[in-house]
C-alpha cells in the first residue's frame, strides 16, 4: 500500500516511521504546547518539528534574557562573593 | 525611505532615485540593472508610488540580467516585489503565519494585476496577466524574483515539494509565459525571449514554489493539528489549479481548507501510522487514495524535511546528516536549554530577592562547586556551569522528566524553596556522596527536596516537574 514508501528509504532521506514516531513523541513531551494538545496522538511530525523550532527560539530568547539579567546581577554583587561565583557559573 | 537604496545606487543610477522619489519619473534610462536589484529588495510602502522605498535588508536577489526594465517608473512594483521577498523570508523562517496573512499576499496580488503590483502577485502567485507596459520590467524582475524564490525555496523545500508541483509546472509555466508574452508583445520581444527561457527555467521551480507556497500558506494557518492532510489536500487542489494557475488558487485554498477537515483523519493516520484507508475499499478508491497519499506523503515529507533543516540550524553542533541523530541531538538540546533556563531563572530568583543571603544560607557556595559536581556526576546530570548543550562533562541527559516549567518556581525566600538544584548541591559541596547516579526525583516534593537529600540532587529537573510553585 502506499504506506510502504514510508519505510523504503534509509535514514538519510527518510527516517523510518518508527524512528520518527519515537523522536516525535520525545519532542512532544518537551514541548509544552503540544503536550497539552488534546489530540496529542494526531500531531504531525512536521508540526512537532515546527513547534520544536519555535520552542528552541523561544528558549534562546529566554536564555539571552536571563543572561542579561544575570549579568546585571553580577555587576551588583561583590566580585568575590558567592553570588558572583554562582552567577558566573550560570552565565557560562 | 528611499534614501537608503538610492544611496547605494546613486552612483549608478540616478534613475533609481528619480524613480523612487518622484514616482512619476519615467525611467528612460536604460541602466536598469541597478534598478532591478533594489526593487526586489526594497520594501516599499506597497503600492506607494512615492518614494516610500525603504532601504532594506540585503538583497537576496543578485541583479538578474534583464533587458530594459524600466520602461515605466513603477516603484510600487519594486516595492511589491521587495515586500514579497521579505515576507517570503519571514515566512520561511516563521512558517506559522496565519492563513489570512498569505491570503492577503496572494489575493491582492491576483486582484491587482493590472494595478500597481504585478510583481507582488507574481511573487507569490502565478503572475497574473501583466498588461502593464512595465510588464517587461516586471517580468524580468519576476523572473529574477522567481529565480531567487527558487533558490530560496529550492533549498528549503526539499524535493518533495518540487516534485509534487512537477505536474503543475507545465501549465502554469505556459500560462505565465503566455501572459507575460501578451503583455510583452508590444514591448520588447527581447525581454520576452529573455524572460521566457528564464521563466520556464525558473517557473518550473517557481511554480512549484508557488504551488508549494500556496499550499504552505494555507497550511500554516490551518495547520492546527496536522499539516499533512492540508498539504495533501492542497496538492490536490493545486493540481486542479493547473488550468487556472491564478484565479483558481484562491479557490483552491478555500477548498483546501474545507477538504482538510475531512481528510485530516485519514491522512493524519495514514501518514503517521499506516495507510489505513478504508481497508475494504474498492480498487478505485484505493488507487485514488494511493494517489492522494503519494502526493500528500511527498508533501508531508517535504514539509518535514524543511522543518528538520530549520531545526538543524537552530541546534548547535548539529553536523549530523542522519536525521535520526539530528533529531536526537535536537531533543537533547531542548532539554539542556530547558535545564539551563530553569537553573538561571531559579538562581536569579534567589539572588534577586535575597541577594545577601541567597543560597548562602546553605553555608556552601553552591555553584562554585558545580563544575566539580558535574564532573562527579556519573549519570545524566545537568552541568549547569558548563554550556548545557555540549555538556562537556555529562552526556546528554535523557531525563525526559526534564520539563522546564515555563512557570518558574516560586522564589520562596526561604531556603527550602530553593530550587532543587541548589539545595541538594549545596549540601553536596562537601559531600562526596553526590556522585551517586541521579535517582529519579519524582517523589520529591520540591519543598522537601531542598535540603533533604543528596540523592535527590541529580535530578533537579524532577523537582521542576512538580513545580515548587
Amino acid at each position: 500500500m502506499s504506506n510502504r514508501r514510508s519505510r523504503q528509504s534509509s535514514s538519510a532521506l527518510r527516517i523510518s516511521d518508527d524512528q520518527m514516531i519515537d523522536l516525535v513523541s520525545k519532542l512532544r513531551q518537551l514541548l509544552p504546547e503540544i503536550r497539552e494538545r488534546r489530540r496529542s496522538d494526531k500531531v504531525s511530525a512536521s508540526k512537532v518539528l515546527q513547534e520544536t523550532c519555535n520552542y528552541i527560539r523561544k528558549l534562546h530568547s529566554e536564555v539571552d534574557n536571563l543572561s542579561d539579567r544575570l549579568s546585571q546581577l553580577l555587576d551588583s554583587v561583590d566580585e568575590d562573593s558567592h553570588e558572583a561565583a554562582v552567577i558566573r557559573s550560570l552565565l557560562m | 525611505v528611499c534614501a537608503c537604496f538610492c544611496m547605494e545606487i546613486r552612483g549608478e543610477d540616478d534613475i533609481v532615485e528619480l524613480l523612487w522619489k518622484s514616482g512619476q519619473v519615467v525611467q528612460s534610462s536604460q541602466s536598469q540593472r541597478p534598478i532591478s536589484v533594489p526593487p526586489p529588495i526594497l520594501r516599499g510602502s506597497g503600492s506607494g508610488g512615492g518614494g516610500g522605498v525603504e532601504g532594506n535588508a540585503p538583497l537576496p536577489l543578485p541583479p538578474p540580467p534583464h533587458t530594459p526594465l524600466l520602461d515605466q517608473p513603477e516603484p510600487s512594483h519594486h516595492q511589491s516585489l521587495l515586500i514579497q521577498e521579505d515576507e517570503m523570508v519571514s515566512w520561511l523562517y516563521h512558517t506559522h503565519r496565519e492563513d489570512g496573512f498569505y491570503s492577503d499576499l496572494i489575493y491582492p496580488g491576483v486582484a491587482s494585476i493590472p494595478a500597481t503590483q504585478p510583481l507582488s502577485s507574481a511573487s507569490f502567485a502565478p503572475p497574473p496577466p501583466v498588461d502593464l507596459p512595465s510588464s517587461q520590467i516586471l517580468d524580468t524582475r519576476r523572473v529574477a524574483n522567481f529565480t531567487n524564490l527558487s533558490r530560496f525555496r529550492g533549498n528549503i523545500f526539499s524535493g518533495g515539494r518540487v516534485e509534487a508541483a512537477g505536474p503543475l509546472v507545465p501549465l502554469p509555466v505556459v500560462s505565465l509565459s503566455t501572459q507575460v508574452g501578451s503583455s510583452l508583445t508590444p514591448s520588447s520581444s527581447a525581454t520576452e525571449s529573455c524572460l521566457t527561457p528564464a521563466t520556464q527555467g525558473s517557473e518550473n521551480r517557481s511554480t512549484a514554489i508557488i504551488g508549494g507556497v500556496s499550499r504552505t500558506f494555507v497550511v500554516p494557518g490551518l495547520e492546527k493539528v496536522v499539516a499533512t492532510e492540508i498539504a495533501g489536500t492542497s496538492s490536490s487542489g493545486v493540481s486542479k489549479v493547473e488550468a487556472e494557475p491564478i484565479q483558481v488558487q484562491p479557490a483552491t485554498e478555500t477548498r483546501t481548507a474545507d477538504d482538510r477537515k475531512g481528510k485530516e483523519r485519514q491522512e493524519t493516520a495514514d501518514d503517521i501510522e499506516d495507510t489505513k484507508e478504508a481497508p475494504g475499499s474498492t480498487s478505485r478508491k484505493r488507487s485514488r487514495a494511493a494517489e492522494m497519499h503519494n502526493l500528500s506523503e511527498r508533501k508531508r515529507r517535504g514539509r518535514i524535511n524543511e522543518r528538520m533543516k530549520a531545526l538543524q540550524e537552530l541546534v548547535p553542533r548539529s553536523n549530523k546528516s542522519d536525521k535520526a541523530s539530528m533529531l536526537e541531538d535536537a531533543i537533547e538540546y531542548v532539554k539542556s536549554l530547558q535545564m539551563q533556563l530553569h537553573m538561571m531563572s531559579q538562581n536569579m530568583q534567589q539572588f534577586m530577592p535575597h541577594m545577601a543571603m541567597g543560597m548562602m544560607g546553605m553555608n556552601r557556595p553552591p555553584f562554585i562547586h558545580f563544575p566539580g559536581i558535574a564532573s562527579h556526576m556519573a549519570g545524566p546530570g545537568p552541568s549547569y556551569p558548563a554550556p548545557p548543550y555540549p555538556f562537556p562533562n555529562n552526556p546528554a541527559f535523557d531525563p525526559s522528566r526534564l520539563h522546564l516549567p515555563s512557570q518558574q518556581p516560586d522564589p520562596a525566600p526561604n531556603q527550602p524553596r530553593l530550587p532543587g538544584y541548589l539545595n541538594p548541591y549545596s549540601q553536596f559541596v562537601g559531600l562526596p556522596q553526590m556522585q551517586q547516579p541521579p535517582p529519579p526525583l519524582q517523589n520529591q516534593t520540591t519543598s522537601q527536596l531542598s535540603f533533604s537529600l543528596p540523592s535527590s540532587v541529580k535530578e533537579p529537573e524532577d523537582q521542576e516537574n512538580q513545580p515548587t510553585g
